[in-house]
């Protein structure tokens, strides 16, 4: 019957000169927060086409990470990615993540169906990555 | 069409309902009492709600002007007792996809195919009348009962969400099974072999 917590961010390029007004190329959140059970759902997106591709988003997980298990404390964090993002579906592998489970056809799309894909992460799990 | 004639909301042993919050919401707070109910139906820490909190939220939410949500009551056929709840909630049109929620709050009525009509009756209005793709759910590993009567129900096993429950000293995996219009499709086509093979 509450509303659950968020944190939401943007995710901005550091140039080489200066740490602050960096172009904005993307954002990240974390939400769907369930205090008692230290869980949460993680999601992010570069938006700006030309910034893909560039390793931006695996460290901007892998911030988002530190800060959800060092500063809030969370014990997991999920993430559901529709089955045609293999490139989000990498990342999120390549930080840790595992497959837990396939919600078959949820998504329609581009004239067909897709599976979304859940992964999760748990504590001991990242800490290993670190 | 036979089907056309049929009370869509009738199953064998329950009838769904819709009804004024006033008139469930002193039994949705009574449930919500019994630990075992709340545990079993909720993530969340379970909490006690005062009946008219309880009646608010039914007539705002659970009943409210949400096109990503229908909501029912479960009534028994036989004396036509309250006895729980079942719902579709996060109904993504777009994708033909929506999640089912139930509960039965009389513990009288549990493990004695109450829940499991109340979902079939539920999947009909789902795939025959909304039209919808596929329908999704979540259940505790510590829920066996709830598991046992899903998998009657249609729904396969698609996964294990690991660790997401902290509840009683240790951490439970949330279980996901989803069914898909087909399958329930190839469902209704064996039991009307069936009965035929019988009549």
């Amino acid at each position: 019957m509450k509303k659950s917590s968020v944190f939401n961010f943007m995710i901005r390029r550091k140039e080489e000169d200066n740490n602050t007004g960096g172009t904005l190329v993307g954002f990240a959140r974390i939400f769907e927060i369930e205090w008692s059970n230290a869980t949460g759902q993680i999601m992010l997106g570069i938006g700006d086409a030309h910034s893909r591709g560039k390793g931006y988003g695996s460290e901007a997980l892998r911030l988002l990470l530190d800060y959800a298990f060092t500063e809030i404390n969370f014990h997991r964090l999920g993430a559901r990615i529709p089955e045609y993002n293999e490139i989000a579906l990498h990342t999120f592998e390549k930080a840790g993540f595992t497959v837990e489970a396939r919600s078959r056809e949820a998504l329609n799309r581009y004239g067909r169906h897709w599976d979304l894909i859940l992964l999760g992460l748990l504590r001991p799990e990242w800490e290993k990555t670190r | 069409m036979e089907t056309m004639n049929k009370n869509l909301f009738h199953g064998e042993l329950v009838r769904l309902t819709l009804e004024d919050a006033d008139r469930v919401a002193a039994a949705f707070s009574r449930w919500g009492q019994d630990m075992e109910y709340a545990r079993l139906l909720d993530s969340g820490p379970v909490r006690l709600f005062s009946s008219s909190i309880m009646r608010q939220w039914i007539e705002k939410e659970y009943l409210g002007d949400n096109p990503g949500m229908v909501n029912f009551f479960i009534r028994t056929l036989a004396d036509d007792r309250l006895i729980g709840f079942i719902g579709l909630g996060g109904i993504h049109w777009n994708h033909g996809d929506a999640f089912v929620g139930i509960g039965i709050g009389e513990r009288e009525y549990w493990g004695k195919g109450y829940g499991t009509d109340a979902m079939r009756v539920l999947l009909r209005f789902a795939f025959e009348e909304l039209n919808l793709h596929r329908v999704s759910l979540t259940v505790f590993e510590y829920n066996p009962r709830a598991i046992r009567s899903y998998e009657k129900a249609g729904f396969a096993v698609e996964g294990r969400v690991r660790e997401f429950v902290h509840r009683g000293g240790r951490r439970w995996d949330m279980i996901c099974m989803g069914i898909l219009r087909r399958e329930w499709e190839q469902m209704q086509r064996v039991s009307a072999v069936t009965q035929q093979e019988a009549a």
